[in-house]
């Protein structure tokens, strides 16, 4: 009995302490329910919503979870601002996209979404996308409350603004598509008839089933293919020869002849081949569409980081206003919890800041009277009144995205390697027709013709215009899957060629927050935890937060009551607990002048808590290391690239992750503003950035290749070629492998398409294929390519399975 | 030999309402979220 119990006991325990929402285990210290906050929330709202129909699908999708974690809460009223909705909003429906979508239970709680917000009518959540559209009802509602619910179900939901270009972009789209079905149809039609033909049909019933093939083939030509003559139209016009001009003249010569043959009563028709070769051109062109990511360029982004209105105190009552209509004098108030929303002088008040936005520093700063202050950070402790100096695109941060925008568009055009070999072999193939056909003179100008056809239909450029793009439709699709959002083909191939890696420091190779480290004390933490949260759940600084994260799930439900509490501004807080009074503040002081959150040289911050006189315990707050980050950092100096660190914190803080992480301190950079951050980047030809925040905005977009981590801000993935859609830094190696193997893949089979066509080219340029047999060839050899474009591709469908959850 | 000539254009005509079929559903937008339809009908409220 005793041994049973003892035995089940282990199991028992943990079997009991799963979280009731992600069901990740609960670490026993805690008393709760729940792994985290966040869990907690969610659960209750679909509890108090009758939506627990969720657990039960959440289970048949059987797809694993992971825990909510503590999301930062976010402003979301400007989103109903009129200026807003006229950005945003779109046949009365605003778009989002949601962070933390993954199965088919979030598509099921995404668009239950109107039974918990009134006047929201419906909600469409498109899953491999993550893109939910909200439409509101006529009654009226807010978008601002449906954002702020998402972020309570556990999703951090981004507006997304919807362009001209992206309605052009999806109108595209659906041509091609459609261009592509009927070039498919036409082609399976046209190689039913062509197999009779070949097969040996004869006398009127052939002749008819030529025109049935011309007729067939018409819209092939004159719509199907229409792309490849409107890009080969507009390189020609540019002076510069694109893939699609031999692909164009390949199509209409052989039409053209097939249609001279067609009236002559010639049997020599390629209409088979014609059609077959646009479709399978359309098809890999379709498919590399459709991975490539131009959603993440459109959205704007001075929105999300400086609010549009401000409080303006005036003789005249004041109220707010438009931030554009503030001039330089005008006063503002700012109250706890709100960002800044101009640059300016501090007028009235003492608080602690937030200045991460400039300089990627999640520690608080104090201000006080007669400080400046910059727009975008965000006012932590108490009221500020702040006296205007600039506002709008001439405060500092306005500047930084100016110059962003700056740096984005003029940002040089690389020549991509598989355009560089494609144009020397396209002019090669334009040169040699007329050459043939001279040469084929002297067998009559039908034989020269016959000749010249023959290589220019044997030619195929099917390396370059069907496997390039399949290739990388692969990497890029399975790069998708695993989380990895890449803009383009090019993307991938210049991510192929980084040496150097310059990694943000706050929010990318560390969490960006404040966390307890340890906690030192002669008492069991339970017993203390009551006094701590009772105290610190008062108190909206970033430190209490942290304590209130650590301690808060080691306790019940009650707290006990404070009285007497005061909060002291730098110094920390104090009240009266179950009849014995304490404070919690500043390790170094009791009461003195050493404030919390002042700048002051150690990475760590010390807090402590004091029952009377008695010390009763110290905390050590900072912001520690991704838990991946090492094993990442080992991975990326395995692949060769060199390693350097990029902060706006202080020396100390950056040298001691630096050594921590092992990366030489000569390419540890401190203390750097974003117009430093730029020229370092910059200053290197293949560096990859690495960053997370606004303040990393320039520095991304000056980058040979940039990529921003999960969590960042609407800047950074803006200016980012690539998106890590989850947290963790262990994808940049895997990605910066899976470019190098792809590109290894496409100069394969560039090769194998070399020698495939310098051995037809010679036999057809001297008769020996008939353009019969080399339009036979055309439709095979692009299968060959096809084959071995997929089976290339097939070792990096593995890259990114190990880490899937 | 006549068969073919009956054969032909219905085969064509049949084949040609596929394809307008198609264009019918490509222009209404329904091939642009693969994914998330094949989950919602299995999602359906028994309310």
């Amino acid at each position: 009995m005793i041994s049973s119990e003892s035995v089940g006991s282990t199991s028992a325990v943990l079997e009991s302490r799963r979280c009731l929402h992600c069901s990740t285990g609960v670490p026993s210290r805690m008393r709760s329910q729940f792994c985290c906050a966040g869990c907690e929330t969610v659960y209750k709202i679909l509890q108090g919503a009758g939506l627990s129909r969720y657990y039960d699908i959440r289970s048949q999708t059987g797809s694993s979870f992971r825990p909510i974690g503590e999301l930062e809460p976010s402003v979301y009223d400007y989103l109903d601002q009129v200026e807003t909705r006229a950005l945003y909003e779109k046949d009365g429906a605003m778009r989002f996209y949601l962070e933390g979508v993954h199965c088919a239970a979030c598509v099921w709680l995404v668009e239950k979404l109107p039974r918990l917000v009134p006047g929201v009518e419906s909600v469409r959540l498109d899953l491999s996308s993550a893109v939910a559209t909200v439409r509101l009802g006529t009654g009226g509602g807010f978008y601002g409350a449906a954002a702020e619910e998402f972020l309570k179900l556990g999703y951090r939901a981004h507006p997304i603004k919807t362009s001209e270009a992206e309605v052009l972009r999806k109108k595209e789209d659906r041509r091609l598509l459609i261009q592509l079905g009927i070039a498919g149809a036409a082609a399976g039609n046209l190689m039913i008839l062509a197999i009779s033909l070949y097969a040996g049909a004869d006398g009127r019933l052939a002749q008819e089933f030529r025109w049935a093939s011309f007729l067939l083939c018409l819209p092939v030509i004159f719509y199907c293919a229409q792309p490849f003559y409107r890009s080969s139209w507009a390189a020609l016009r540019m002076r510069q020869l694109s893939i699609d001009v031999p692909i164009a003249v390949g199509v209409g010569v052989s039409y053209a002849v097939s249609v001279v043959n067609l009236f002559r009563g010639d049997k020599r028709i390629y209409f088979d081949s014609v059609a077959s070769l646009v479709f399978l051109l359309l098809a890999s062109r379709y498919f590399l569409r459709r991975v490539q990511l131009s959603s993440l360029n459109a959205s704007s982004l001075a929105h999300f980081l400086i609010p549009s209105l401000a409080r303006l105190r005036s003789s005249q009552g004041g109220g707010r206003v438009r931030v554009e209509d503030l001039v330089e004098g005008d006063t503002v108030e700012v109250w706890a919890g709100e960002c800044i929303p101009v640059d300016g002088e501090v007028l009235e008040g003492r608080s602690a800041i937030n200045a991460s936005l400039l300089t990627g520093e999640a520690r608080p700063e104090r201000v006080d009277v007669g400080m400046g202050i910059f727009a975008g950070t965000l006012n932590l402790q108490s009221p500020l009144v702040i006296r205007v100096s600039r506002s709008g695109r001439e405060t500092r941060v306005g500047k930084i995205f100016e110059s962003m925008e700056a740096s984005l568009q003029k940002r040089a055009p690389i020549v991509a390697f598989s355009d560089r070999v494609s144009q020397g072999f396209i002019a090669l193939t334009l040169l040699l027709l007329p050459l043939v056909f001279v040469a084929g003179w002297s067998g009559g100008w039908e034989e020269a013709l016959s000749r010249a056809l023959a290589v220019a239909l044997v030619t195929c450029p099917c390396a370059f215009a069907l496997a390039t793009p399949l290739t990388f439709a692969v990497s890029l699709g399975r790069c998708a899957r695993g989380g990895v959002l890449i803009k383009g083909a090019d993307v991938l191939e210049r991510l192929s060629r980084i040496k150097t890696v310059f990694l943000d420091k706050t929010g990318t190779l560390t969490e960006g927050r404040f966390s307890v480290l340890t906690w030192q004390s002669e008492r069991p933490e339970a017993e203390i935890a009551e006094v701590i949260v009772a105290l610190e759940s008062r108190s909206v600084h970033p430190i209490a937060q942290a304590l209130m994260r650590h301690f808060k799930p080691l306790l019940g439900a009650d707290l006990p009551e404070v009285s007497n509490f005061i909060e002291r501004m730098g110094e920390g807080v104090s009240g009266v607990v179950s009849g014995q009074s304490y404070r919690l503040g500043a390790a170094d002081v009791r009461g003195g002048a050493v404030g919390l959150g002042a700048h002051s040289n150690d990475p760590e911050t010390r807090v402590s808590l004091w029952g009377g006189l008695d010390l009763l315990g110290t905390a050590s707050l900072g912001d520690p290391l991704r838990q991946d980050t090492g094993r990442a950092i080992d991975e990326m100096r395995s692949l060769g690239l060199k390693l350097a660190i990029l902060s706006g914190d202080s020396a100390q803080a950056v040298a001691q992750v630096a050594r921590r992480l092992g990366v030489d301190s000569s390419f540890a950079f401190s203390g750097a503003t974003p117009e430093r951050k730029k020229a370092v980047v910059g200053g290197e030809s293949q560096s990859l950035m690495v960053g997370d925040g606004a303040n990393d905005a320039v520095a991304l977009a000056s980058a040979f290749v940039s990529m921003a981590v999960h969590g960042g801000l609407e800047a950074s993935i803006r200016a980012a070629d690539v998106y890590l859609s989850r947290p963790g830094l262990i994808r940049v190696p895997q990605v910066v492998r899976i470019a190098r193997e792809t590109m290894k893949v496409v100069r394969r089979n560039f090769f194998i398409s070399l020698i495939y066509n310098m051995g037809v080219i010679s036999a057809a340029a001297t008769g020996k294929v008939s353009p019969l047999f080399a339009a036979v060839l055309m439709p095979i050899s692009a299968f060959a390519v096809f084959a071995s474009a997929t089976w290339g591709t097939r070792s990096l469908r593995e890259a990114l399975k190990e880490e899937s959850p | 030999m006549n068969v073919v000539h009956i054969l032909l254009p219905i085969a064509l005509l049949l084949g040609g309402s596929f394809v307008a079929g198609f264009i019918w559903m490509a222009s209404s937008g329904q091939f642009e979220d693969l994914e998330t339809p094949a989950h919602r009908v299995l999602l359906e409220e028994e309310e």
